[in-house]
């Protein structure tokens, strides 16, 4: 019989008091059962919706969909949320048996619905790490994040933090450094959602990239806000980690081929696919 | 808020349990011209065998040094076999991103690389590039090519508003070409917008894993969308786009389409094919067509500001 794991790795979204806006995120049954390995599954897939806010768990909610012969009979919902403070939601979908061929998916999408303004979308984080990042904390002896865009300028009111969240029962003791050679430290305990401002970091005004390293996984989240003010939201993005990807690859004639082709086509501005 | 002012550190603090290794003692080391973090860890052992403290040892390293230490203990991804049949010929993996770019109403879009990320910038197995950007108006017409070095450690930031004669819309796409067999790293392009009172950050996307169909969640206040949604075709042929909006709780359906024509690029405006859409529930909106495409989801707020994101490579 193939392998099968009974979860999957839960999905990490953050959370922003209540005045800044709230969050909406949608958990598609009928895409996590993709990944089954059991083709006649019939039985019960369970959604647990974890809040915590401040640091500590700020209530659990719980959803579960029958699936007959793999149709759910509820292929979709949504969820909103909102808070008292900074914190994190964590959403994780068990089955009643081991079902899934893998623990970790693809990344889903969040809202981040803000009053009177439009919404944000951008991606959550698993809280379980991928291969290339288990591999780079084995290899490098610590996990890292890059961010290559970060922007400071008080002056427009232009505001740069990064959203740190700890989702695991150990504190994480994070670096962040510049590459202007600028570094500070900031410790997030278990459960701790936290923001940390990016101005000690960077010249004002100028375009710049800043590192995170840390002891462990740490879910991190670029936000971009009115300056002095991390609620007034304006953007989310990720941080990029060590991919390890390797520069060249080894292909057949045919792909070797297509690759060069390819390329010439776009140098001649022939056709830019 | 948690945020810790840094600890200050004590020539006392053990550092490495394992082996028994104080700060002082690495320091001492390495104040020693003679001697290299690589001499260090062949005489204590430091960071060999639990390796928790090697985000010490590396701050303790760089501030002694100037250099980080983590390189040392890389395993190597030139070491692995390289992906593919045994074999093959040897060619760069397609490394051209693509994303669209705004240069009107005071916004800007730089595009910065760095190579590579600070902490693996002592690495051996990082190379330099060859660089070529082409600058696509939204209506097709190739307006700039910008051709360049990105070396080893070193930063590329173009910022698309100097080049003179682009207009207000359009995308671009990078073509980084490495010198040499190596590791990738952490060189993955990022787009800064920069707008009169707000920034914003987004991942341009392989241009070879354009797509057609993907889908992705969008929002309603007020009954509008606030939302657009760019698509770059790099095709020389149009592409016929269809969206179709989805309620995720309640039942709602509407479709759409659109063209677009060979090498164009455009934002479209949801608010002007979907009106009227109910506030109170989540929705999804797959866009589909029959050219592949990139697509990126860009968030206009009430106030002017832009967020953007990219759907996802993956269905």
């Amino acid at each position: 019989m193939a392998r099968a794991f009974q979860y999957l790795s839960p999905f990490i979204y953050p959370l922003f008091p209540r005045e800044a806006g709230r969050l909406m995120l949608s958990c598609s049954i009928k895409n996590a059962l993709q990944f089954r390995s059991r083709p006649d599954f019939t039985g019960q897939i369970s959604v647990c919706f974890r809040k915590y806010v401040n640091g500590g768990e700020a209530g659990e909610e719980r959803v579960d969909v029958a699936v007959d012969r793999h149709v759910p009979e509820i292929n979709e919902f949504s969820k909103t949320f909102s808070a008292d403070g900074y914190g994190y939601v964590e959403v994780e979908m068990t089955a009643d048996r081991p079902l899934f061929d893998k623990t970790v998916v693809v990344q889903g999408y969040g809202l981040f619905l803000r009053p009177g303004c439009g919404a944000l979308t951008f991606g959550s984080d698993l809280k379980f790490a991928r291969d290339p990042i288990i591999k780079e904390i084995a290899v490098f002896g610590g996990f890292s994040l890059l961010h290559q865009a970060v922007l400071v300028d008080a002056g427009k009111g232009i505001g740069n933090s990064f959203f740190l969240v700890n989702p695991y029962r150990q504190p994480v003791v994070c670096t962040l450094e510049s590459d202007l050679g600028r570094r500070l430290r900031v410790k997030v305990k278990p459960h701790e959602a936290c923001v940390q401002p990016l101005d000690s970091l960077v010249d004002d005004g100028k375009p710049a990239s800043v590192m995170l390293t840390a002891n462990n996984k740490v879910t991190v989240f670029d936000m971009r806000h009115v300056h002095g003010k991390p609620a007034a939201l304006t953007n989310l993005d990720h941080l990029d980690f060590m991919n390890g990807w390797l520069t060249h690859r080894r292909d057949g004639l045919q792909k070797t081929a297509r690759y060069y082709v390819r390329r010439a086509l776009r140098n001649l501005g022939i056709s830019f696919a | 808020m948690a945020n810790t002012p840094e600890t200050a550190a004590t020539a006392d603090d053990m550092v490495c349990v394992c082996f028994g290794v104080k700060r002082a003692d690495i320091v001492a080391h390495l104040q020693n011209p003679q001697q290299s973090f690589d001499t260090l860890v062949d005489a204590t052992g430091i960071g060999t065998k639990c390796t928790a403290c090697m985000l010490d040892v590396d701050l303790i390293v760089n501030e002694v040094s100037g250099r980080h230490a983590m390189v040392r203990l890389q395993a190597g991804g030139l070491e692995q076999p390289l992906p593919g049949p045994v074999r093959g010929f040897v060619h760069p993996v397609d490394f051209a991103n693509s994303a669209p770019f705004i240069n009107r109403d005071g916004i800007r879009t730089v595009l910065r690389v760095l190579n590579s990320g600070m902490m693996f910038a002592d690495s051996k197995e990082i190379t330099g590039y060859d660089y070529r950007v082409h600058l696509i108006g939204d209506a097709g017409r190739r307006h700039a090519v910008l051709d360049g070095r990105l070396e080893a450690r070193e930063t590329l930031e173009l910022d698309f508003s100097e080049v003179a004669g682009l207009p207000g819309d359009g995308w671009f796409i990078l073509d980084l070409r490495p010198d040499k067999l190596a590791v990738v790293g952490t060189t993955r392009p990022q787009i800064l917008l920069i707008g009169p009172d707000w920034a914003a950050s987004f991942h341009p996307q392989l241009q070879a894993m354009a797509c057609r169909g993907r889908a992705i969640p969008v929002g309603v206040e007020g009954g509008l969308l606030r939302t657009s949604v760019s698509v770059i075709n790099g095709y020389r042929r149009p592409a016929q786009i269809e969206m179709s909006l989805y309620g995720v709780d309640k039942p709602y359906e509407k479709t759409a389409t659109a063209e677009l024509g060979g090498f164009c690029s455009t934002l479209l405006n949801l608010d002007q094919y979907f009106r009227d859409v109910p506030d109170g529930q989540m929705y999804t909106l797959v866009v589909r067509s029959d050219v592949p495409v990139r697509k990126h989801v860009v968030n206009i707020q009430a106030n002017g500001a832009i967020s953007i994101d990219h759907f996802p490579n993956f269905k």
